[in-house]
């Protein structure tokens, strides 16, 4: 049996997935955080439309480059995730060295990020011990 | 999973730009009372650096770095001390240009900068660390 053939355990996967995306976006604003002209960038959020037309897309395209030469590389660039990463468009303010980003807004969202992986990855867990139990061993 | 990884090595970068800062500010204020020894000799010039983001290809990430530790342009004060060796010809000394105020604000801000960086690695491995968790 495949878990991820499940839909609760592909829907737990893709939340947790952005989440851990969007930690690395928060920390990377909390390092430029007195970087000169930056500006700080959060995940967009993900909308049931946008995912609905990406999930149709998915099945029938992707086809990747075929390597008709065991020489061709696959390329070396890091896949950056699946979604998108927008700079925000009115900071909460700037000081004199444009710098745009608000460390008390990354921590809060650094904050909820963490809280909100906590409860994907209990519920997760919870449902592995529900198709525990199914199987008649002690779920726990 | 690997996008947490990825997230404490840019927190890691922006710590250690941080200590850098530290590490000038530290320079500044050890050295507020360095005079010259001849006559007429320039004081201890007061360091300044900057932050510069960095696209690392590797990570696919915007890190942190030092882009240049310079030197603060600005005049020396003068004081009158006809006695001291570096005094000029006038009887006057020319004392360094640090501010301990503002060394002490850069401080600060290093120090602030230097916690947010480590909250969000704490994040980050609180994340992973849940996620092992998971196998039991």
């Amino acid at each position: 049996m495949d878990l991820q053939n499940l839909t609760f355990f592909q829907i737990a996967q893709q939340r947790m997935d952005w989440l851990a995306q969007r930690q690395k976006v928060v920390s990377e604003n909390l390092a430029n955080a007195n970087t000169p002209g930056y500006v700080a960038k959060d995940l967009k959020p993900v909308d049931f439309k946008s995912e609905l037309s990406r999930s149709l897309a998915r099945e029938t395209q992707s086809i990747p480059a075929t390597r008709t030469d065991p020489k061709h590389l696959t390329g070396s660039l890091p896949q950056s995730g699946p979604y998108r990463v927008e700079s925000t468009r009115r900071p909460f303010e700037y000081t004199l060295d444009k710098n745009g980003v608000d460390v008390e807004q990354q921590m809060e969202k650094a904050a909820s990020n963490r809280s909100q992986y906590e409860l994907a990855s209990n519920l997760v867990m919870k449902n592995l011990s529900m198709i525990r139990t199914a199987l008649g061993r002690s779920g726990g | 999973m690997d996008d947490l990884m990825i997230s404490t090595k840019i927190s890691t970068s922006g710590m250690k730009a941080q200590a850098t800062r530290l590490r000038v500010v530290s320079e500044n204020i050890a050295n507020a009372d360095s005079v010259g020894t001849k006559a007429g000799e320039d004081p201890y010039r007061r360091k300044t650096m900057s932050f510069q983001s960095e696209v690392d290809r590797n990570l696919g990430a915007d890190l942190v770095k030092v882009k240049k530790i310079g030197v603060d342009r600005s005049d020396f004060e003068k004081r009158y001390d006809p006695n001291h060796p570096a005094a000029d010809a006038d009887g006057y000394v020319k004392l360094p240009n640090v501010n301990p105020l503002i060394e002490m604000m850069d401080m600060k801000e290093a120090q602030r900068g230097y916690e947010a960086n480590l909250n969000a690695m704490q994040v980050s491995r609180q994340m992973i660390s849940k996620t092992v968790d998971m196998l039991k």
